[in-house]
């Protein structure tokens, strides 16, 4: 699926979980609230993990 | 007065042209040991010429690509050298930075910072660069600041920097069709997204990649994008693969030439794959290339080869010895990267399967020896790199790359190894306080011995046409570095090679 799959997520979601969620959309929107560096630690495990899917990331404070 | 919305630009071991030596460059990616830090800068990284407003004659072609898509766009963006900015940050409102390794946690850089145990210029002039001042003061006025480049991921590993430093958005991928719709946003005051991921179906089709406007370093021009052999460690496999047309070539000489740069570089992760038939080489488009680019440049290098192709260029179509007749002058060599990573057919099968196609994987360190010695007779001259590290990697695939680094010693080339730090390492704040492996570092030895064995050869081309102090700095250096090599014994492996020798020649 190419949808945009959009996610409101806090820091305390699991990665994999969210792996699982995103695992069939091609582009991914992520909204997070909460800790900065725990959203760019999820980014890091996305990306290695789907390396061709588009992601955005917004913090929301 | 001039002022600009957008200032595109990144530090000084990115914004220069090395003297005119692309290979040059790489000196940035080590540590300030032997000489001072001053002394490298001035050797990897000396100043660039600049315009009445702080424009450099040459930028990095990657910038030069943002900086037309977002005039192309309307957009009142320049790239301005690091030296020049403070004069248009009061104004603009979107510092845009690119960088090839912003934190030294790429090869080579994490290697020599592994090695040696400090940190190399590279990251220290880019620390330098965010810690000015002007940027600090720009961003409490909301100056948004937009980081990009091949680069692009290692913030991910720096979540205390992108806060220190306030930056507002990370861009991985490529980005010439999405800066237009960010900078956009940020120049309407809206809120901006912490990262974006440039997925395969959001890179731009070849009707969107946007031709530079202005001079690139060196003459740097691309020619496609995409590579079809999906090597595991590599990430431009993953994208599509678009050539550009002899037209869009031309257009992006033509405006290197205007600007007074004589010299080209063509690139592309392989360039004889232009025009190519899936990993097959062929002569027409190649040809043309060549001979389009040699119209406009007195002197004409090339990014990358893979050796595969090399040979089946060679052996089907005489296509390396033609390609060099045309792009080299009488006695002169050429220089291009060659990835040769593993002398190990067991390891190429796990990481990079379709990289001999098309011949058998098996083949693979006998191709690479063909490929070295096609291109010593073409006077072509082979920087190969070596992947240490690899996920899976055994002693014996090391003992195997060190007997094929061997088998290459009479040919004219520079052979460098890459030491890949684990991702999972980089955690940790002292990862670079790992130790490679006693094979590991016999590589590494096997390397420098190669590379002192054609060093001399190959400075004397190399810097040939540069001022007297750069040749007579780099010949201390290389005096240096052979010195240290004797004194930690770095040359005993080859001194009992070489005896041997000696004794069958004798007997």
């Amino acid at each position: 699926m190419s949808n945009v799959f959009i996610i409101r997520a806090d820091e305390n979601i699991s990665f994999n979980y969210v792996s699982e969620l995103i695992k069939d959309h091609k582009h991914i929107q992520i909204i997070m609230k909460g800790d900065e560096s725990k959203a760019l630690e999820l980014l890091r495990f996305l990306t290695e993990l789907y390396p061709s899917k588009s992601i955005t990331l917004i913090i929301e404070r | 007065m001039t002022s600009f919305d957008v200032i595109i630009t990144s530090d000084r071991t990115m914004m220069s042209n090395h003297h005119g030596k692309e290979f040059l460059g790489f000196v940035a990616t080590g540590p300030p040991i032997f000489m001072p830090e001053w002394f490298w800068m001035w050797l990897a990284a000396p100043k660039m010429k600049v315009d009445k407003l702080g424009r450099p004659w040459q930028a990095p072609y990657g910038l030069r690509k943002i900086e037309a898509a977002l005039q192309d766009n309307g957009i009142n963006a320049a790239i301005i050298d690091p030296d020049h900015i403070k004069k248009y940050l009061n104004d603009a409102k979107v510092l845009a930075i690119g960088h090839h390794d912003y934190f030294a946690l790429g090869p080579p850089s994490s290697e020599w910072w592994v090695l040696t145990g400090k940190e190399p210029i590279n990251a220290r002039s880019f620390r330098k660069f965010m810690e000015k001042p002007e940027i600090r003061k720009a961003k409490e006025h909301g100056l948004k600041i937009i980081v990009g480049g091949p680069a692009a991921w290692q913030w991910l590993w720096k979540p205390e920097l992108v806060k220190n430093w306030g930056i507002d958005t990370i861009v991985e991928g490529e980005s010439e069709k999405i800066i237009v719709k960010l900078v956009e946003k940020a120049l309407n005051g809206e809120k901006l997204p912490k990262y974006i991921h440039v997925g395969v179906d959001e890179v731009p089709s070849l009707e969107e990649i946007p031709l530079i406007k202005h001079a690139s370093i060196n003459g740097l021009i691309e020619i496609m994008r995409g590579c079809p052999r999906g090597c595991k460690f590599c990430s431009v496999t993953l994208k599509p693969l678009r050539f550009y047309t002899l037209d869009m070539i031309e257009r992006e000489l033509q405006v290197n030439v205007r600007e007074g740069v004589k010299g080209c570089i063509l690139h592309s992760d392989d360039v004889l794959l232009y025009g190519a038939d899936g990993i097959k080489p062929k002569p027409e488009p190649l040809i043309k290339l060549h001979e389009l680019a040699k119209k406009y440049c007195n002197s004409l290098g090339w990014s990358h080869f893979s050796l595969s192709a090399v040979k089946y260029a060679e052996d089907n179509y005489k296509l390396i010895t033609k390609i060099a007749e045309i792009a080299l002058n009488e006695n002169n060599y050429g220089g291009v990267e060659v990835g040769i990573e593993t002398g190990s057919p067991v390891l190429a099968r796990k990481i990079m399967p379709a990289k001999a196609a098309p011949y058998k994987t098996d083949e693979w360190p006998n191709i690479v020896k063909d490929a070295f010695g096609i291109l010593h007779d073409a006077r072509i001259v082979p920087a190969g790199t070596l992947i240490i590290g690899m996920p899976g990697e055994t002693p014996d695939d090391i003992m195997k790359t060190i007997e094929l680094v061997d088998d290459l010693k009479d040919y004219r080339s520079f052979i460098v190894p890459m030491y890949f730090v684990p991702m999972g390492v980089l955690k940790n704040n002292e990862w670079y306080k790992a130790r490679p492996t006693e094979e590991q570092l016999e590589l590494m030895k096997a390397c420098l011995r190669h590379d002192l064995r054609w060093i001399d050869d190959l400075a004397k081309w190399y810097m040939k046409d540069t001022n007297i102090i750069t040749k007579v700095m780099l010949k201390i250096l290389i005096s240096l570095i052979r010195k240290t090599a004797s004194r930690y014994n770095l040359f005993e492996r080859m001194h009992i090679a070489e005896a041997k020798e000696e004794l069958i020649v004798k007997a």
